[in-house]
């Protein structure tokens, strides 16, 4: 497991990284969100040991990652598919990672096999696509059968097949009881695989919790109902305790109570409904939602500078 | 450590870059030693056969200057190519322990400059004493120790220039810089010469060419001239300063 407490990372400028403190479960998929310049990539440094963190730590297994016996068993991490020497083929690069750990040859054919390099394995990997460049980078990450699997961004210049194959791939290692935390800026893809969300912004910790409370805890969900008897429906539901937001004549949106709760006053108050439905957001819209106002770059932040230079 | 020094080796020796530069490395030092010694009417003011034998293989000798800063070159390119491509990411990740990661890269260069320093040392003495040969001359004898420290100290050039250019690339983690301090030590003796004989006298003797000059036994008297045992001990202070530098260095700075 990852424990993570108050970790800091203080430039002269910003500050990439503050105060932080999670931990990273074995047996789920943790998607890591935030927008650019929240401390994504800087904290997945710090875990790695690439970084020094002004304040706080990173224990894998209660020792920092440079103090581990065999780190490539503890942690295998994809923090960049362009890392790697253009001049060696995908073999080699492979070759170079087993033999520093100790690894069988056996094991550079298998991560070659997993990730359907068979056919570019000997090619310069200057030749690559970027897609091929994180197969090979997500080779890197598991060629030691670690505990713990860190992708930055996996999805990246993935064609569909390579999508569909990585998305099955995190769920089957974390089926097998393995911690695997995925940063992506495709919420989609995130969505579909994880069961626990982590979301920082501006190097902080916004929300750390499975997707199911993060559904609940959203503005964006509610639970859409249709009655001929909509006024009277509201006040009933708002004397306990929903938010409740016309939508038309007969429709309207119900926020902070469950449906079957609705569902149950709508009974008691003998008016009849002609829709409950509950409308789930998504992760991209909830992403949105915690992240409203704290990217450090977007087009209206530029947009905004421009108009008051 | 014996498979992270394995793994820097196996990296170096993947590379067809490698391979190449070797042998361009190896001609040009064999080229330039023939050069060298086919030219001493200008360079030394006396044709090939006024020179006495050893000053024959000594001109020859000088094309491992030539590998030497070839190989120097070499080091920075690629052990700077390793931050600069981020590779460096890939080599932590599979040893954190930034000293053995260090000390594994000297190590790999340090037997690979063995390598090719041994090459070009036979090489160039060979050529001058097939030069020595084929105009009628007794070729030198092996069994002269003053021949074999004059090889054994032509060796440790390449070596000594190639290890500490290990230590300045991962001081400053690019390769002119380090190309550039690299050339800057084995210059510098020619900078001085510039200078009184009394501030020759003081500096002159703390610099690796001393050293290394001494160690082959064609030190200047007087300006350069120092023990072997001395000479080893200079080198040595030089090399773990410059790596103790590096290793600080390496392991306060962050790795983006």
């Amino acid at each position: 497991m990852i424990e993570i407490k108050q970790l800091t990372k203080k430039y002269t400028d910003k500050v990439a990284v503050d105060n932080l403190t999670l931990d990273i479960h074995s047996g789920v998929v943790t998607g890591f969100l935030g927008p650019n310049g929240a401390g994504k990539s800087t904290t997945m440094r710090m875990i790695l040991g690439l970084i020094d963190p002004t304040k706080g730590y990173v224990f894998i297994d209660k020792k920092p990652y440079c103090k581990l016996d065999n780190p490539i068993n503890k942690i295998g991490a994809l923090i960049d598919a362009d890392a790697v020497n253009p001049r060696f083929s995908a073999r080699q690069h492979l070759t170079f990672m087993a033999t520093a750990a100790n690894l069988s040859k056996a094991r550079v054919e298998e991560m070659i096999f997993l990730t359907g390099l068979e056919k570019a394995g000997d090619k310069p990997i200057k030749e690559y696509s970027f897609g091929m460049r994180q197969r090979l980078g997500i080779a890197g990450a598991l060629i030691g059968d670690p505990d713990t699997i860190i992708l930055d961004e996996p999805f990246n210049g993935l064609d569909v097949d390579g999508i569909k194959w990585l998305r099955k791939l995190t769920m089957d290692l974390a089926l097998r009881g393995k911690a695997v935390l995925v940063s992506s800026h495709l919420m989609g893809e995130v969505q579909e695989i994880a069961g626990r969300v982590i979301v920082l912004a501006r190097g902080q910790l916004i929300a750390d919790m499975d997707m199911k409370e993060m559904n609940q805890r959203s503005l964006s969900g509610y639970v859409q109902v249709k009655t001929n008897r909509a006024q009277e429906l509201r006040r009933a539901l708002e004397s306990k305790g929903a938010d409740v937001i016309s939508n038309g004549k007969d429709d309207i949106q119900v926020r902070n109570m469950e449906i079957k709760k609705i569902g149950e006053i709508a009974f008691v108050n003998n008016i009849p409904l002609y829709e409950l439905s509950k409308y789930q957001p998504t992760l991209e819209q909830l992403y949105t939602e915690l992240t409203k106002g704290r990217e450090d770059y977007s087009s209206n932040n530029t947009k905004k500078k421009r108009e008051e230079k | 450590m014996i498979s992270q020094i394995k793994a820097e080796w196996k990296k170096l020796m993947f590379m067809n870059f490698t391979k190449i530069y070797l042998l361009i490395l190896m001609i040009s030092s064999l080229l330039l030693g023939i050069t060298f010694s086919l030219t001493t009417n200008m360079t030394q003011g006396r044709a090939l056969n006024e020179l006495p034998n050893i000053d024959v293989i000594t001109a020859n000798l000088l094309g491992i200057d030539v590998g030497a800063i070839m190989l120097l070159v070499f080091t920075a390119i690629i052990i700077s190519s390793e931050f600069s491509t981020k590779f460096i990411h890939v080599v932590l990740a599979v040893t954190p322990q930034r000293g053995k990661v260090f000390f594994a890269k000297l190590a790999a260069f340090g037997i690979f400059s063995t390598c090719v320093s041994l090459i070009i040392t036979s090489l160039t003495f060979s050529c001058g004493q097939f030069i020595l040969y084929i105009n009628g001359r007794d070729m030198v004898s092996l069994a002269d120790g003053n021949i074999i420290r004059l090889l054994a100290g032509c060796m440790a050039m390449p070596i000594f220039y190639c290890l500490i250019t290990v230590c300045f690339t991962f001081l400053f983690r690019n390769s002119a810089l380090s190309i550039t301090c690299s050339l800057g030590i084995m210059i510098l003796p020619a900078f001085i010469s510039w200078f009184d004989e009394k501030i020759q006298m003081v500096l002159l003797p703390l610099l690796p060419r001393a050293a290394l000059h001494s160690l082959s036994g064609i030190s200047e008297l007087g300006t350069e001239s120092i023990s072997i045992i001395r000479s080893t001990i200079s080198l040595l202070i030089w090399l773990s300063t410059l790596y103790m530098f590096a290793l600080w260095n390496f392991k306060r700075k962050d790795i983006i």
